[in-house]
């Protein structure tokens, strides 16, 4: 036991430093909305609900539902395809919770939701006798971003959370998403990239196990580009199939691509070289043969690192952290300000905002500003732009969005004609009805609207 | 070794092993059942085809998602054919059109793609399917108001070889609809 024990610990220790690193929550919440979305928009262009629907009288192959299928249809038995009303409620299910999941409203729910959904579909229109393997892979996705903390940033209801928890302490602290970092952000990511690394080296092992090395005669290819290229009506595939030595050199590249793509998990930077190859890959393949793998190319995305990409994007577009930040005045004591300091912060992946309370500020300030005075602080925002220059109400809020880069497709309402007049009387409007959604101050009261 | 204890005790939500468990086991399984598929290890081969089916355990796709891809896998040697095939109605007046999946009215169901119109009309119009010949000329004349008296299969032949592709002479299929 004594000598049994350390190795195991080392083990463990092994596995559970390579699975469960800190990572950013960032990364893997742009993975969901990306790939999510991808889905979501795939169904609705497919037009699935009248594919779903027409399959069982399409198809000449008996019904043999697949697990999944059997499974979720008991009642109706295996041997009859489900009415179609329970069909077209398992697609509005998966419509409903994709976009949910996009915007993080009960996340993980959402994401079970529209996990199992579209692995239903998937799996009811693959029991009549023939199945793809272009959604194999985003049905796993899916699966495992279900599993995850996908949801705990970018997402609803992370910034509800935050919202409640800084008016129940009163108090609004600066907090950046790009440095928050959890040990269960990691493993989703490095999960699908193994998931990857074994589709590409199935497809490599059975084209050499299969065919032999007669695959890689270039005849191979060229037959598959024809015959696709026939059916499909792809003069690009007709094309290419008459060079002869264009098939033996793809052949070639294509096996060691797909063979050697699990180094990428061993030196993660090769993924430069790897991503672009791959996205080459599947489009190339789509253009020649019509085969739509552009799941694959979408979720490639778990291999980027998208902080790191955001930092470098900030430092390239001069979003520098030495230079002078706008200075955003509030007042530390008015839940609505709060809130809205909370939701500017959480656009804010820059961090090329200056947050002040007013209670801090207020002496410094009076003797830098003179000509501000406090009444006019408390009613509305006030922004002080690098320049100097200063800021009020709505005029405020749109100077601020133009530091936002998430928030810029709100500039184009904002500097809409005719907003500069009706912008302040809106501001005004919420402005002076803030008493009704304060309901009374911190010293009085609770601001918890469950306490009610 | 140590430091990689500190890496993880350093971070709260080490408190929750146990949730580091179940999400280990949740990763083996993935990684296990992918990993069966990819090498289709949890299928008998071929030479096992005598035993019953429940016995095959999980051949594609049985556990879908997780799949093997043995996509386009077979290798073809010089010579190899590959065909096109074209599907014309003969129409009362003798007439000859051709008849692609743009010309059946599959009323408000889902677009029917070359592909499909391949596998689940021109492939059993080829065995003589009068199922699939009926239900085809009752699409055609449902769109286009002409009626089919009997089908033609046009199917020409290339042959790969390295100088490029050749062409070889075409075969046609009379097929009659009773």
């Amino acid at each position: 036991m004594s000598l049994s024990t350390p190795q195991t610990a080392s083990w463990t220790q092994r596995w559970n430093n390579y699975w469960f690193q800190p990572t950013p929550l960032f990364n893997l919440a742009v993975c969901r909305m990306i790939i999510v979305t991808f889905q979501v928009l795939y169904i609705v262009r497919r037009d699935y609900l009248n594919e779903i629907l027409s399959r069982a009288d399409l198809t000449n192959s008996p019904y043999e539902p697949v697990l999944i299928v059997r499974l979720l249809t008991l009642p109706w038995g295996a041997s009859t395809p489900p009415p179609d009303l329970f069909l077209s409620g398992i697609f509005w299910v998966a419509m409903i919770s994709g976009i949910f999941s996009i915007v993080g409203f009960k996340t993980n729910l959402s994401l079970w939701g529209c996990a199992l959904s579209n692995l239903f579909i998937q799996a009811y229109l693959y029991s009549f006798g023939e199945h793809h393997h272009s959604q194999a892979l985003m049905m796993m996705s899916l699966l495992i971003l279900a599993l995850s903390p996908a949801g705990k940033m970018l997402s609803i209801d992370d910034l509800q959370h935050r919202l409640r928890r800084n008016i129940k302490q009163k108090h609004f602290g600066i907090f950046h998403l790009l440095d928050e970092n959890s040990i269960f952000a990691r493993w989703p990511l490095l999960l699908i990239q193994w998931m990857y690394a074994f589709v590409y080296m199935s497809a490599a092992v059975a084209k050499l196990a299969d065919g032999g090395p007669a695959w890689l005669n270039g005849y191979t290819l060229q037959f598959y580009l024809l015959q696709d290229g026939l059916t499909w009506d792809r003069d690009l595939g007709i094309l290419l199939a008459q060079n002869h030595g264009f098939a033996v050199l793809s052949s070639w590249a294509a096996v060691l691509f797909e063979g050697t793509f699990f180094l990428v998990l061993i030196f993660p930077k090769l993924a430069w070289l790897y991503i672009p190859l791959g996205a080459s890959f599947h489009t190339g393949i789509y253009l020649a043969q019509m085969a739509p793998f552009f799941q694959y190319v979408t979720i490639y995305v778990v291999f980027i690192p998208w902080k790191s990409a955001l930092e470098m994007l900030s430092n390239r577009l001069g979003f520098s952290r030495s230079t002078p930040k706008p200075e955003i005045l509030y007042d530390g004591q008015c839940p609505l300000c709060i809130r809205s300091m909370t939701v500017l912060c959480y656009f804010d992946w820059f961090k090329r905002l200056q947050y002040s309370d007013l209670e801090g500020r207020w002496q410094n300030l009076a003797e830098s500003h003179p000509h501000i005075p406090l009444e006019a602080l408390l009613d509305e925002m006030h922004l002080i732009l690098p320049n100097g220059a200063v800021r009020k109400g709505f005029f405020a809020f749109r100077a601020i969005l133009r530091y936002l880069p998430p928030l810029w497709p709100l500039l184009l309402i904002c500097y809409f004609p005719g907003t500069s007049k009706i912008g302040p009387k809106i501001y005004k409007f919420v402005a002076d009805r803030r008493p009704k959604f304060q309901r009374c101050s911190f010293e009085t009261c609770s601001i918890d609207s469950s306490e009610k | 070794m140590s430091e990689e204890v500190i890496v993880l005790d350093t971070n709260p939500e080490t408190s929750n092993p146990k949730m580091m468990r179940s999400i280990s086991g949740v990763i083996l399984l993935f990684l296990i059942l992918q990993f069966g598929t990819s090498f289709r290890l949890f299928c008998l081969p071929k030479m096992f085809s005598f035993l019953p089916a429940s016995l095959k355990l999980a051949c594609d796709p049985a556990i879908y998602p997780f799949l093997s891809y043995a996509m386009y896998s077979r290798a073809k040697p010089e010579g190899s054919q590959a065909k096109e095939t074209t599907l014309f109605g003969i129409l009362e007046d003798s007439r000859e059109v051709e008849i692609s999946s743009k010309d059946l009215d599959l009323g408000g169901h889902a677009d029917l793609n070359a592909y499909k119109f391949k596998k689940y009309f021109v492939s059993y119009i080829r065995e003589n399917d009068q199922d699939a010949i009926h239900k085809l000329a009752e699409l055609y004349q449902k769109k286009n108001h002409q009626r089919l008296v009997g089908l033609r299969l046009k199917s020409y032949s290339y042959t790969i070889s390295q100088d490029g592709i050749k062409k070889q002479e075409k075969s046609v299929q009379d097929i009659s609809i009773n």
